[in-house]
């Protein structure tokens, strides 16, 4: 199967979480991820001329800052906790986003280097994948861990989801990560649903330095878990074995 | 390896002008930056070079409402003094479009704007003004957005004040992360101008000019200095953009300045203008997928020494915009062939003309006058503007004029669009 027939099939998951949680208590839920299965394509970048694995440096362009988070279950949790000690790749999203080239890109691409990644002994166990949400008025550890259980199989690299008591929680994080966001409102001023916001993967390194930033224009699979493999030659000691799911 | 122009181009430029730097536009912003406006551009800010006796003196940023029908269509509606005349050049947004990073190539500062909170007034929010003694390269001159970062093309080096150069990378807070020497190896120069890049094929062009000895120069004394005419870049260099290690140097004479890929999917090639050679050169891959880089056109007539500038490229890749300094001159290629550009079109802009900047949709086209302080034409011949034009695919129609100099407000130079309802959208 093909990298790109691999990360198409990824962005079901996402829908098929949805479906379930749609069952207990929020089936509004579903459509919007519906529609960003199929958008998602639309959106792919490629990626071609990588150079090899460990063949060259990412460079430190910024510290990861900290954050008080809330974590699947509801509990306090440091952004450190989930951005030291191995390779991180973070993404900022929302359960509700639809935009092709934002969260469903992002999803479909955490999921196919969850399952490549799986199968490379270099990054079992030294990769971690964290979704950090950028709506926690509607994404409560409730949503996070119903996410969560969708995407963390046993044998899996870990797969965290994470949210904030609140948008000033959340607020100095995006604000230090470079993460712009604007809430759609209506002509009333009220918030509308989409929350504008440029896409962006951080990759850190155990130490907690940013290593590289994707956006849609040059976020691919193949990409991503090049960089990964290079960090993680950098860093053989980096372990996710403790990583929160 | 450098060619010369000749003598006669040597006069030439005595006689009035020069070439030099530029770039612009919506389809030359970096692919990674969000929010390309493909609608109707709102504001248009234009980086001034302070001019002595003219208003304040002082360089500026210089906002225009371009918005057909607004009250004041045309007209300035924002201006903002950093102080000083340091060689106001080009600009250049964060990948997010909310900063505008514009350099100065003699003091090398740079100045970093909010546009995003409020773009009909930019906020000057930090000064750089470290960046030759935390580099060594002076002449901030090309300004590209790679994520959370700024990459930088630097004109020339603190210690000889030549042609010998490198790139910067700053994170979008200001911060330096590294700095990258151009080659000096394998027909490498070291010379630098323009970055363009290729994310799908992870590679990165760059193009060379010339160092601060020579851009700081008064023209008619450049041209007659035999020794300083021998420093100018002949080579563009094609990267590995996430290795940032050179791959290949082409031989391309003549000071090649900017470079725009093609942006029509699938379509890799790049095209830059020689302003000694007046000639357009093709990078492309040959049958065995080897980059190479060809003349593939004259701009004008090379013997006259038009002296191509800024460019301007159509986003389905269809045709470019080409001004050529000398005569003043907006030149349009059909680049359907991109192996055989023709000329198809041209019409004079005024006695000068260096920047031009068309919107996504190719049917607003902007000009501006201003190459260097010291290398615009002089007297009467120094006109300063901006004039916006609108192109129905046949004809320029001149829609207003900004006499930069009756406004008080400098030399015209760098072009950027912006609108204030903005939705982040794929490159």
């Amino acid at each position: 199967m093909t990298g790109k027939a691999r990360q198409t099939e990824g962005a079901r998951a996402p829908f098929a979480a949805f479906v379930g949680l749609a069952l207990v208590s929020a089936a509004l839920l579903a459509a919007p991820l519906r529609a960003a299965e199929t958008r998602a394509q639309a959106a792919k970048a490629e990626a071609a001329n990588l150079p090899r694995p460990g063949a060259y440096v990412l460079q430190r362009i910024q510290r990861a800052p900290e954050a008080q988070l809330l974590d699947a279950e509801g509990r306090a949790a440091q952004l450190s906790a989930y951005t030291r000690g191995a390779v991180t790749a973070l993404a900022f999203f929302y359960a509700h986003c639809v935009d092709p080239a934002g969260c469903p890109l992002a999803w479909s691409t955490f999921e196919t280097v969850a399952r490549d990644a799986n199968d490379d002994p270099l990054l079992k166990s030294r990769l971690r994948l964290v979704f950090a949400s950028l709506d926690p008025e509607h994404d409560t550890p409730n949503v996070m861990r119903l996410l969560q259980s969708s995407e963390n199989e046993a044998d899996k690299v870990p797969w965290a989801f994470v949210t904030s008591r609140s948008l000033s929680d959340l607020s100095p994080l995006i604000a230090q990560m470079g993460q712009d966001i604007a809430f759609e409102a209506d002509p009333t001023g009220r918030r509308s649903g989409a929350i504008n916001h440029m896409l962006k993967i951080f990759l850190i390194d155990p130490d907690g330095w940013v290593r590289e930033i994707y956006s849609a224009a040059f976020l691919t699979p193949e990409n991503l878990l090049n960089d990964a493999r290079t960090l993680a030659m950098e860093f053989p000691e980096a372990n996710n074995a403790g990583a929160a799911r | 390896m450098k060619s010369l122009p000749s003598r006669a181009v040597l006069c030439a430029l005595l006689l009035g002008g020069a070439f030099a730097p530029a770039i612009a536009d919506e389809t030359c912003n970096s692919p990674f930056m969000s929010g390309l406006i493909k609608g109707q551009e709102q504001y248009l800010h234009v980086w001034t070079l302070g001019e002595k006796g003219v208003g304040d003196g002082s360089d500026k940023l210089v906002t225009i409402d371009v918005v057909p029908g607004s009250a004041t269509y045309g007209k300035v509606i924002h201006t903002i003094a950093v102080g000083g005349r340091g060689e106001a050049h080009h600009m250049g947004f964060t990948d997010d479009r909310k900063y505008l990073w514009a350099g100065r190539l003699d003091d090398s500062k740079i100045f970093i704007f909010d546009v995003g909170s409020d773009p009909s007034t930019p906020k000057l929010v930090k000064t750089v003004d470290n960046l030759a003694e935390s580099t060594g390269y002076v002449g901030p001159h090309t300004f590209y957005a790679l994520p959370g970062r700024m990459l930088v093309q630097a004109l020339s080096n603190k210690k000889d004040h030549g042609g010998v150069t490198g790139l910067i990378t700053y994170n979008n807070a200001g911060e330096l992360v590294t700095t990258t020497p151009m080659p000096l190896n394998d027909g490498g120069d070291g010379y630098g101008y323009d970055i363009a890049i290729n994310p799908a094929q992870n590679r990165m062009l760059t193009s060379s000019f010339t160092g601060w000895t020579n851009y700081m120069m008064d023209l008619s004394q450049l041209i007659q200095d035999d020794s300083a005419m021998k420093n100018f870049g002949n080579t563009m260099v094609m990267w590995d953009l996430k290795a940032m290690k050179p791959l290949k140097v082409f031989s391309v004479p003549g000071a090649p300045l900017e470079i725009r890929w093609a942006l029509k999917p699938g379509a890799n090639w790049a095209i830059t203008a020689g302003a000694l050679t007046s000639k357009l050169y093709l990078i492309k891959q040959d049958d065995k997928n080897e980059w190479q880089a060809k003349a593939v056109a004259d701009v004008g007539d090379p013997s006259k020494i038009p002296l191509p500038v800024d460019i301007s490229i159509s986003s389905d890749a269809s045709s470019l915009w080409v001004n050529t300094f000398m005569d003043g001159t907006a030149r349009l290629f059909d680049l359907s062939n991109p192996e055989a550009p023709k000329q198809v079109y041209a019409k004079k802009i005024g006695a000068q003309v260096n920047m031009v900047s068309q919107s996504w949709d190719g049917k607003r086209v902007y000009f501006t006058t201003s190459l260097l302080a010291n290398w615009d034409k002089k007297n009467a011949d120094n006109e300063q503007f901006l004039k916006g034009y609108s192109w129905d695919g046949k004809e320029l129609r001149e829609d207003f004029v900004v006499d930069f100099h009756k406004e008080g407000l400098g030399r015209a130079h760098h072009m950027k669009f912006t609108a204030r309802a903005q939705k982040a959208e794929a490159p």
